[in-house]
């Protein structure tokens, strides 16, 4: 009888067998007597004294959480407050000068207007969340030394040695606040102006930002323009370069160009409204309104 | 007299039990306290009148220009006439050779005119790893020619290369991405 013979049966658990799966790693099993490893606590805070036998018989282990020892851990570790608040503060995205100077070359970023957040945003390289309490750009210093480009530059923090670099090369800048709601505008305007909602009037800086703001040294957009002329010489003699007069520079009208305290695009008011379908922009008429938007 | 059980089953009045025979019929009061709880107040309802919400607005379509420049572009632009006659440019760019180099494999630069080579770091930074991506052509001779430039820069004369044929990329042991391009730029990519 066919199939009977010895061949054909190891040849029919053999196509049994490749069709089976393999035995591997990942389904073998541990034999039913193996012990299961205990692992011991280890550490000062590891293990406690109240092991298995009595207590656990008796379910009368303490509640899960519980520490012991007569030390609390308020009183045994110190306190960090310089942590104090960390979730209310106002977060700076760092930008280097470097990319900057590097998306100048590149055409990414046109030095021929003034630059800004807008600006910076619009690279795509470059970005901020308003919800994630960031308040702007912090411009770094890395790449100061090769930095060579002549431009209007608004920054919301930055240091002293960047203020020099951008200074040296004719340039000018200035450090301005902007509050959530502008900068929710600002970072992303194309979506800004599809919500088709009045651009927003800036609020004046907070109280713990205020002074940081009206610095001339530190260029804030609510000091006094002489002092900040004064500063930046001050500034050019502390750094031992030579402050090119921007008055005589074929750009003045550019370089000298600022915001209004209460305005945060360039050439556009707060409270007009953009028509991006119609490319018309919608002014308003009442007074009432127009009072509440004059700065 | 009738007995009790016929006066039970025919009653002098229509039967009740089913509530569509009911007829609900409120007073003027129930149906505007009705409205007040579940719709609300009435007047809310009222068409807006378009003197009382609309304010007046005077539409330009001069300013829009200032629009344009803050909207952004789509692509990446071209690069200025200026970093491709005067380089390396003041933040170190140097464009690719004006002519591709004759050579068995070419490194096509990436969207930013970068070169495409990049350091990894993984595992808790304890490895560094230098990638060139972007290969095409004979990516087994640019590995060679690559290592036996790299062999001076090593410690010990060892470079240990991985070469994805597949991916179109060699990673390298170490961080090597100085001399990477480098060599990559005076071959002409």
């Amino acid at each position: 009888m066919a199939g009977a013979g010895p061949g054909r049966s190891v040849d029919y658990a053999l196509t049994l067998l490749r069709r089976l799966p393999r035995i591997t790693l990942g389904n073998l099993k541990g034999n039913k007597e193996q012990k299961k490893k205990h692992n011991y606590s280890r550490g000062q805070d590891g293990g406690s004294d109240r092991g298995y036998p009595e207590q656990a018989k008796k379910g009368s282990q303490p509640p899960l959480g519980f520490a012991g020892g007569s030390n609390p851990y308020y009183t045994r570790h110190p306190v960090e407050w310089y942590y104090r608040g960390h979730e209310l503060r106002r977060q700076y995205p760092p930008y280097s000068l470097f990319s900057l100077q590097r998306n100048i070359d590149m055409g990414i970023i046109d030095p021929a207007y003034p630059i800004d957040l807008v600006q910076l945003c619009n690279t795509k390289l470059y970005h901020i969340d308003p919800l994630q309490r960031h308040f702007g750009v912090n411009l770094t210093e890395e790449g100061m030394h090769m930095f060579k480009a002549k431009i209007n530059l608004e920054v919301q923090w930055t240091t002293e040695s960047v203020i020099a670099a951008v200074e040296r090369n004719g340039g000018t800048i200035t450090l301005a606040y902007f509050d959530p709601a502008c900068l929710n505008a600002m970072h992303d305007t194309r979506s800004f102006f599809a919500r088709g909602v009045p651009i927003p009037r800036r609020a004046l800086p907070p109280e713990n930002c205020l002074e940081l703001y009206s610095n001339p040294k530190m260029r804030g957009y609510l000091a006094d323009p002489a002092a900040v002329s004064l500063a930046r010489v001050e500034l050019a003699q502390k750094f031992g370069y030579n402050l090119p007069d921007v008055t005589k520079d074929p750009d003045y009208e550019m370089l000298i160009k600022r915001k209004d305290p209460r305005q945060c695009f360039y050439d556009l008011e707060p409270g007009w409204v953009v028509n991006l379908k119609d490319r018309t922009i919608l002014k308003p008429a009442d007074e009432v309104i127009r009072q509440y938007y004059r700065s | 007299m009738l007995p009790l059980r016929l006066l039970r089953s025919a009653p002098s009045h229509p039967p009740t039990h089913s509530h569509s025979h009911r007829i609900f019929q409120p007073s003027s009061s129930l149906l505007l306290s009705f409205q007040r709880t579940y719709l609300g107040r009435t007047d809310k309802f009222k068409p807006p009148d378009p003197n009382q919400t609309y304010t007046p607005v005077v539409e330009s379509a001069d300013e829009f220009r200032f629009v344009d420049r803050l909207l952004g572009r789509d692509v990446v632009p071209k690069i200025p006439e200026k970093s491709l006659k005067e380089y390396p440019t003041p933040s170190g760019w140097i464009p690719p050779a004006p002519v591709p180099p004759q050579l068995p494999y070419f490194i096509a630069r990436t969207r930013f005119h970068n070169l495409p080579v990049y350091l990894h770091v993984v595992e808790h930074s304890t490895r560094k790893l230098t990638q060139v991506a972007k290969v095409q052509g004979d990516i087994w001779m640019l590995e060679k020619e690559l290592v036996h430039f790299l062999r001076q820069h090593a410690f010990d004369g060892l470079v240990a290369s991985q070469v994805s044929e597949v991916n179109r990329w060699i990673r390298i042991k170490g961080n090597y991405v100085e001399q990477v391009k480098e060599f990559l730029l005076a071959k002409g990519f």
